[in-house]
């Protein structure tokens, strides 16, 4: 008798997945709780377990959409299977190639398509040290490199070569692409994995992108985005950072960065201009009484942004943490549904990129959304001085249906205050 | 008369090793050989027996000078120069018997005597027996090299010698002059100052070994300088006076001018030319190069389509490893098998202390080639197999491509670098990057971890500097 494995259910609203990854080639046997699958949704991306042990009989293959409660495979606790070979289906690096084949058994082609031809270089063992490194680290399906090399072996080289020309140079609507570029919105793909020449590959956007891409899109074509800039003078903050940074993280076990004062600051000013605080619902205006913050998080899987809970009633060390612990989860992958919902306001530091000004998007339902850049030390006037300063351009991008300029460059001048004089957040002027 | 499929003219490392390959690949193989030992000039009066020498010559300064160090008290030390010479002759002889043994065990006919093209198809051996003619449906050329005289200085195998009388002087001289700065005037100098001579070198250009990175023939310099040898760069040797028991060369340098030099020997080491005369070459038209190699195609095939030729006769560094490998290419071929040598990764090794060795391009001619490269450099000083070696001069260098990351050269002055450069070699065949390399493990404590440390430094990461 066969168990079926299905989707579970995820969260509220969500009802269909993505089926990202068969953890187990089809055929093997399998352990109670071990991995099968992975399940990509909108926001989260899951582990599906094995809840009994046996025989794994695959039905639905890598890169489909599946449904909450679809059957997609089946265990025989009967059964033993094939024996699983790591080197065949190591995570990652081959999430975009079809089911693995069992190794034992070449010519059961029980999925849609059958394996690539194997090669040189098609299992990750077989690769170069270096080459291995990079195929992991980029996500990449060795079966699309040409290897240079003797018999046909990837080099560091081929692999350099194939990344830096990766982005498809398209004249005509672009084909979708594996591309690291940050939230750009690409046209959601068709077609499944598909080599398509030596100059170009392609592979299905992940369901994370996929959303981010579409809810950009949404938000640029509702809202009127109106990006203000400021600058703001970094050496106080600075100078009280590393005066307290070892004492701070002796104390609290974790390391005082900008991101607090920012987080801080924010508040400071939400609480200050409330129209901030708000967004339209509707032909509504709901106005939030609760300071939940936003942190983009950059992760190779794409960007996410998990929410710090009432922030202002976080000290600056619990603020430091919960950020910590958020993008630890993010770059794990681990966090869950709740944990990016409901952000009243955003903070995105593209400074750690090295950007100097951006505009940033709107993250909704929030109505503005902050963006940090790097710290540069330019030339300022201060008391008909010429200076040295630790500069950072401040963008603040808000919805101008809800929110006037008064009121959004008052918010940024808050900003500016709060972090040029850190003291006025403690005194509350 | 007996006709072969194949006949080799000279048993050195490239005509012996072509013979056993062919004679694998099922060919009717001769050797034709004029000494009555095989294996040429490496086995016999090169490689073999100054790499004998060096180790004895190390053996013996090693207790005069570093026991104390190593806290092994010793009494009276001395030389017994017969039995360290007696020593290096049963090495060559041991190799060469193994030589001979290798034929017998793959068929192949060993004729001695002076081997003579005289057709294209028609071999002919000289010996005190007479001529004897062969039939060669194809022929390798292996005749080899032989050292280069000075035109005002002949060499009169007493107080002028070439490298086979330096390796087989009766007396430790007092003061031996070398002209000439490449592998064989710095090893046999070597070998002879360890034993007590005053030696100076006397080279032309303004580094020694030429060939190499010049940081690293600076290294190598500045440590053989260091132990006691006088070399003389930039220097020239305009004349010379053989007298009964030492011979007075004048030499010319821009720095020090016009000066005089006494030596009892003087090494002639200014390199050595290919041996084409009296082989019937250009009787039957085998086409030379200019500086009188033998010309050949890339499949080391002369103007004569069954005529080959191998080794120092043609384009490339004199090496006996190199030699061997276009050996092996041609016995190939012959059998109608791809042959093939990659000349890119032949390393080159000087057997000085520290040795120096190296495979592929140097940064001078990656920058005339204006190839973008990165480099990554470690010392053997802080590395803990150097120390308890007590070697600690010398280092690491590698040369990566600056996109593909490719390995494109690797230099090493060092402890035992002759040994270590094979992993390079490896890597450069595999076309390997530098972080292929970094990404290896290598064992510790070796000396093979500097190599690892100066590929991790081409990315700006060692871990121990």
């Amino acid at each position: 008798m066969t168990v079926d494995v299905k989707i579970p259910e995820i969260g509220e609203s969500i009802s269909e997945g993505f089926l990202a990854e068969w953890a187990q080639p089809d055929g093997a046997t399998v352990e109670t709780d071990q991995t099968l699958l992975v399940l990509e949704t909108d926001k989260i991306t899951m582990n599906v377990t094995a809840d009994v042990a046996g025989k794994l009989e695959i039905l639905v293959g890598e890169g489909e959409t599946v449904q909450v409660g679809q059957v997609v495979a089946r265990i025989d606790p009967d059964a033993t299977g094939t024996a699983h070979d790591d080197a065949g289906s190591s995570e990652g690096a081959q999430s975009k190639a079809p089911p693995p084949v069992p190794q034992a058994t070449p010519e059961t082609t029980s999925t849609k398509e059958s394996a690539p031809p194997s090669g040189p270089g098609r299992d990750l063992d077989s690769l170069t040290p270096a080459v291995r490194r990079l195929v992991e680290e980029h996500d990449l399906d060795p079966t699309q490199i040409r290897g240079s090399g003797k018999g046909g072996r990837i080099l560091k080289g081929d692999v350099v070569s194939f990344l830096d020309h990766r982005p498809p140079v398209a004249p005509m609507p672009a084909p979708p692409a594996a591309t690291e570029a940050e939230g750009a919105p690409r046209p959601v793909p068709t077609a499944a994995a598909a080599p398509s020449g030596d100059r170009q590959t392609r592979q299905p956007m992940s369901r994370l992108r996929r959303r981010l891409a579409e809810r950009l899109v949404e938000v640029q074509q509702t809202a009127a985005i109106l990006t203000t800039f400021n600058e703001v003078d970094m050496s106080r903050v600075m100078a009280l950072r590393s005066r307290y940074k070892e004492t701070f993280k002796e104390r609290h076990g974790v390391g005082l960065g900008f991101m607090s004062f920012f987080v801080k600051a924010t508040v400071d000013a939400l609480k200050k201009v409330p129209a901030v605080n708000a967004f339209i619902e509707a032909d509504e205006i709901v106005t939030n009484h609760v300071f939940d913050i936003g942190i983009a998080v950059s992760t190779e899987h794409g960007l996410v942004v998990p929410v710090v809970r009432d922030a202002d009633r976080l000290s600056m060390a619990e603020i430091e943490s919960a950020i910590a612990e958020l993008a630890a989860r993010a770059q794990a992958r681990t966090l869950q549904l709740d944990d990016l919902q409901g952000a009243v306001f955003t903070i995105s530091n593209g400074g750690v990129f090295g950007s100097l000004m951006s505009t940033p998007i709107l993250n909704p339902p929030g109505s503005a959304i902050l963006g940090m850049h790097s710290i540069q030390k330019r030339p300022v006037v201060i008391d008909d001085e010429i200076v040295i300063r630790p500069m950072m351009y401040l963008a603040l991008s808000y919805d101008h249906r809800l929110i006037d300029g008064r009121e959004a460059v008052t918010f940024l001048k808050r900003i500016v205050e709060c972090l040029e004089d850190p003291e006025r957040m403690l005194l509350e002027i | 008369m007996t006709t072969y499929d194949l006949v080799v003219i000279g048993a050195g490392p490239g005509g012996y090793v072509c013979a056993i390959r062919a004679a694998q690949l099922g060919l009717k193989v001769a050797l034709v050989e004029k000494r009555t030992t095989l294996g040429g000039t490496c086995l016999n009066v090169g490689c073999i027996p100054s790499k004998a020498l060096l180790e004895s010559s190390e053996v013996f300064e090693g207790i005069m000078s570093r026991a104390a160090e190593h806290g092994v008290v010793v009494g009276d030390v001395g030389l017994d120069l017969d039995g360290l010479m007696a020593r290096k002759q049963r090495i060559v002889g041991e190799l060469t018997g193994g030589v001979t043994a290798l034929m017998k065990k793959n068929k192949v006919e060993v004729i001695t005597g002076r081997g003579e093209l005289t057709a294209v198809d028609r071999v002919t051996v000289h010996s005190d027996d007479g001529a004897t003619e062969l039939g060669a449906t194809h022929v390798c050329l292996a005749l080899g090299s032989a050292s280069v005289n000075l035109p005002f200085l002949p060499a009169d195998g007493k107080r002028v010698v070439s490298s086979t009388e330096a390796l087989s002087f009766e007396h430790v001289p007092e003061h031996l002059v070398v002209i000439g700065a490449g592998a064989v005037g710095l090893e046999l100098g070597s070998v002879w100052r360890r034993l007590g001579a005053r030696v100076t070198v006397v080279e032309m250009l303004p580094t020694v070994t030429p060939f190499a990175d010049k940081q690293m023939a600076k290294a190598l310099e500045r440590a053989l300088a260091d132990q006691g040898m006088d070399i003389r760069l930039d220097t020239r040797v305009t004349a010379a006076k053989v007298l009964k028991t030492k011979v007075k060369l004048n030499v010319e340098s821009a720095k020090n001018g016009s000066e005089t030099l006494e030596g009892d020997r003087v090494l002639v080491a200014v390199g050595r030319r290919p041996v084409t005369a009296s082989a019937g070459l250009e009787e039957v038209g085998v086409l030379l190069e200019e500086g009188g190699r033998v010309a050949v195609d890339d499949h080391l095939r002369t103007n004569l389509p069954t005529v080959y030729a191998i080794g120092d006769l043609v384009r490339g560094p004199m090496l006996a490893h190199k030699a061997e490998d276009e050996g092996v290419a041609v016995a190939e071929t012959i059998a109608g098998l791809p042959g093939h040598v990659n000349y890119d990764t032949i390393p080159n090794v000087v057997y000085t202390d520290p040795e120096l060795a190296m495979v592929g391009r140097t940064e001078a001619q990656l920058k005339e080639a204006g190839v973008p490269f990165a480099t990554g450099r470690f010392m053997f000083r802080p590395n803990g197999r150097a120390k308890s070696l007590g070697a600690e001069v010398g280092l690491v260098k590698i040369l990566a491509h600056a996109d593909t990351d490719e390995i494109l050269g690797v230099h090493m002055v060092g402890p035992r670098v002759s040994e270590l450069i094979a992993e390079a070699v490896v890597a450069m065949e595999l076309h390997a990057s530098a972080e292929d390399l970094a990404r290896t493990c290598h064992a510790h404590p070796t000396l093979s971890e500097v190599t690892r440390e100066a590929a991790l430094a081409v990315d700006k990461r060692a871990l121990h500097s």
